[in-house]
């Protein structure tokens, strides 16, 4: 049988790991090619700041979660040790989460993972005079462009073929293609019909705001300050079920209002510029096999959307997960094919 | 009352500012002049990467370590205030790594969330098996001194240009008290033998991605003659250079490299990072801070001079202590004039 043919759909951050992933894992045995309509810095991943702070999903097994964001972090906490750090955008930063409610203060399942957890003290928390808890500790930064363009970079020396194509449909890639991976993000409640996923709009403000080096993230999650390379992001919000891709200006104000009265000195940031991301929200990922199938002919799906605001915090694990199922495909493939051969 | 500040550096200009707040509306008729040959940005003060940390130890002197608690307190005052980012100040996380286990420092509870590295945290740098992290303060005199120096001519102080040759030519000039902040060249105007340079290198680098200080101590070759990275504002500062007894304000190609190299491999990443500026200067090194009064002269012709010089390379870091010292001594003269005058 000759080389089984993946199609990897979606160039965000899922889709780009996912076909890295199934290049590192299935060396020389299948030819890999990523198809995309959009491309960074037009994805839903170039408007989230990438910071590795987990977002717990309902619907998913806690140790499950924990293993794929310490796959996540492992993975990351190496590249920002080596020379690659600055072209790959990953880099350390660390900071304060903290609380106005004692008890959201919980310990979260992820403290043993990031670096140096630990409940913040008096004299620190006399800077946010509002919150009576926090909790300090240092973590990654996945700054976009920089990531995705590096993953892009790894992906044809990997041998991926890249492509810009608009899928309106997975069937239409059955002739020419034998397993695709879904990796469509937000896209996917059109691409398959999936109504549990719903988009939680988030804008954004990216600031030119160099001497802020430390994070500030209300536990709430709605209030965060995250430094990145050449830009801070501010925010935010998160509205279920809005599918408004243009920035609202009101909401701009907001968002700054609510972040210079975590850090007063943001009065001086320049440049600011507005961006809005649909978060694509599912009560768990989809992390699944399926099987199309029309007339005699069959097209092996493996699915890797759905996660929400946590996209970053976990990728590697799903993609490590995804780059599996594709190889069960494969495995699958040969077997029916070696059964024709009799 | 005439008052001349010799020295435009951090230390001159925060003396004067905070003598100007203590005394102007207690002495009305009080006259305040600075006076410089080098103004920011060709201070030494400028060339500091700005980092608040004193050295690990204070050998004992509890006086210097009150001076930077009372600076790192002043400065977090200004912190959430909107004068913050036009001071140049702000908060920044980091790292100091030690190659064996070592005492806490003097100022483990001055800074903000001080701890022990986690073995995972240590995995970021081979080599060292020790260390703490913290919270401290950044305050960049390209951006303070600036501020200072705003500050005293909006309240009418006068600023002079020129090289000041003795002390006499002051007092000559109808100068009541002089405050001596001229760092590195005190010796100038007055021998001290006990002032000595120690020689800096920097190397300035844009490289945006690093968010923390990582400040690595070789316990036997001295403080600060170790490899250490500071990210500031716009740029990075790498260094590691401390030469006693050095005088040589030109940069030493000897002295790039050894910076370059082992910068680079304390953080690999360094390698891309572009290089904007190299800078030498002389950290007014002493064995303690000269803060003290000393009297020229006898008699009705007597005059006073305060010394505030010898700080080393923690002159950002205890500023505003030892200008509060100094100014508490300019207290006690004025109140010797008062009560002369009254008899």
């Amino acid at each position: 049988m000759a080389a089984p043919r993946v199609a990897v759909v979606g160039a965000g951050l899922i889709g780009l790991s996912t076909a890295l992933r199934i290049a590192e894992v299935n060396p020389n045995c299948c030819s890999i090619t990523l198809l995309s309509e959009q491309f960074s810095p037009n994805t839903t991943s170039d408007v989230a700041a990438g910071m590795l702070i987990p977002h717990t999903y309902p619907g998913t097994p806690i140790h499950v979660q924990k293993q794929w964001f310490k796959e996540t972090f492992t993975y990351l906490f190496a590249i920002s040790n080596s020379a690659e750090a600055s072209e790959a955008g990953i880099h350390l930063v660390s900071g304060w989460q903290i609380f106005k409610n004692p008890s959201e203060a919980e310990v979260p399942f992820w403290s043993d993972i990031v670096l140096g957890f630990r409940p913040m003290s008096a004299a620190e928390l006399q800077k946010f005079p509002q919150h009576s808890h926090g909790q300090a500790f240092t973590t990654l930064k996945c700054d976009c462009p920089p990531y995705l363009l590096w993953l892009e970079k790894r992906l044809k020396a990997n041998g991926v073929q890249i492509h810009t194509r608009k899928v309106a449909d997975l069937w239409e890639l059955h002739s020419e293609y034998d397993i695709v991976v879904n990796c469509t993000g937000i896209g996917a409640r059109q691409l398959v019909g999936d109504q549990q996923l719903f988009p939680i709009r988030g804008q954004v403000l990216k600031v030119h705001a160099p001497w802020v080096k430390n994070f500030i993230r209300d536990g709430d999650g709605l209030t965060y300050i995250y430094p990145g390379i050449d830009s801070v992001t501010l925010g935010g919000t998160r509205e279920k079920e809005s599918w408004r891709l243009s920035p609202d200006p009101g909401t701009t104000k907001d968002i700054f209002d609510r972040c210079c009265s975590l850090e007063p000195s943001l009065q001086r940031a320049q440049d600011i510029r507005v961006k809005v991301g649909l978060r694509p929200s599912r009560s768990c990922v989809r992390l699944q096999r399926e099987v199309l199938s029309q007339g005699g002919a069959k097209l092996l799906v493996v699915h890797n959307y759905g996660h929400g605001a946590g996209g970053f915090s976990v990728h590697r694990g799903t993609a490590e997960e995804a780059a599996h199922l594709v190889q069960e495909c494969i495995a699958a493939l040969q077997g029916s094919s070696s059964r024709a051969k009799l | 009352m005439r008052i001349a500040v010799i020295g435009a550096g951090v230390i001159g200009l925060s003396t004067a500012l905070c003598i100007h707040d203590r005394f102007h509306a207690l002495v009305p008729q009080l006259q305040l002049e600075v006076y410089a040959d080098r103004f920011t940005p060709h201070t030494t003060s400028d060339g500091a990467a700005g980092l608040w940390q004193p050295y690990l130890s204070d050998h004992g002197n509890l006086q210097e370590t009150l001076w930077n608690k009372e600076t790192f307190e002043h400065l977090l005052g200004y912190l959430n205030s909107p004068e913050a980012k036009e001071m140049g100040l702000f908060l920044i996380s980091g790292y100091n790594l030690f190659k064996q286990p070592v005492p806490d420092p003097s100022w483990k509870n001055i800074v903000l969330g001080f701890r022990n590295l986690t073995p995972k945290e240590l995995e970021l740098f081979p080599g060292y098996s020790y260390g703490w992290f913290n919270t401290a303060l950044m305050l960049e005199c390209r951006s303070y001194l600036p501020w200072l120096t705003n500050r005293l001519a909006q309240r009418g102080v006068k600023f002079f240009h020129r090289k000041v040759e003795s002390f006499e030519e002051m007092f000559s000039q109808g100068i009541d008290v002089v405050i001596n902040c001229t760092g590195i060249r005190a010796g100038e105007l007055q021998p001290d033998p006990a002032l000595q340079p120690a020689r800096g290198q920097i190397i300035k680098v844009l490289a945006p991605w690093v968010k923390h200080f990582i400040i690595t101590h070789d316990m036997e070759s001295g403080i600060y003659s170790s490899p250490y990275v500071i990210p500031g504002s716009e740029f990075t500062v790498l260094g590691g250079i401390y030469q006693q007894g050095n005088w040589n304000e030109e940069n030493s190609a000897q002295d790039h490299k050894s910076i370059w190299e082992r910068c680079c491999r304390l953080l690999p990443m360094l390698q891309k990072a572009e290089i904007v500026q190299e800078w030498s200067g002389l950290r007014p090194a002493r064995p303690t801070v000269r803060l003290e009064r000393e009297s020229i002269g006898h008699g009705r012709s007597r005059t006073e001079v305060i010394h505030n010089y010898g700080h080393g390379g923690f002159g950002i870091t205890i500023h505003w202590g030892c200008a509060m010292a100094a100014a508490r001594l300019l207290g006690n003269i004025l109140q010797e004039k008062q009560s002369q005058s009254r008899l």
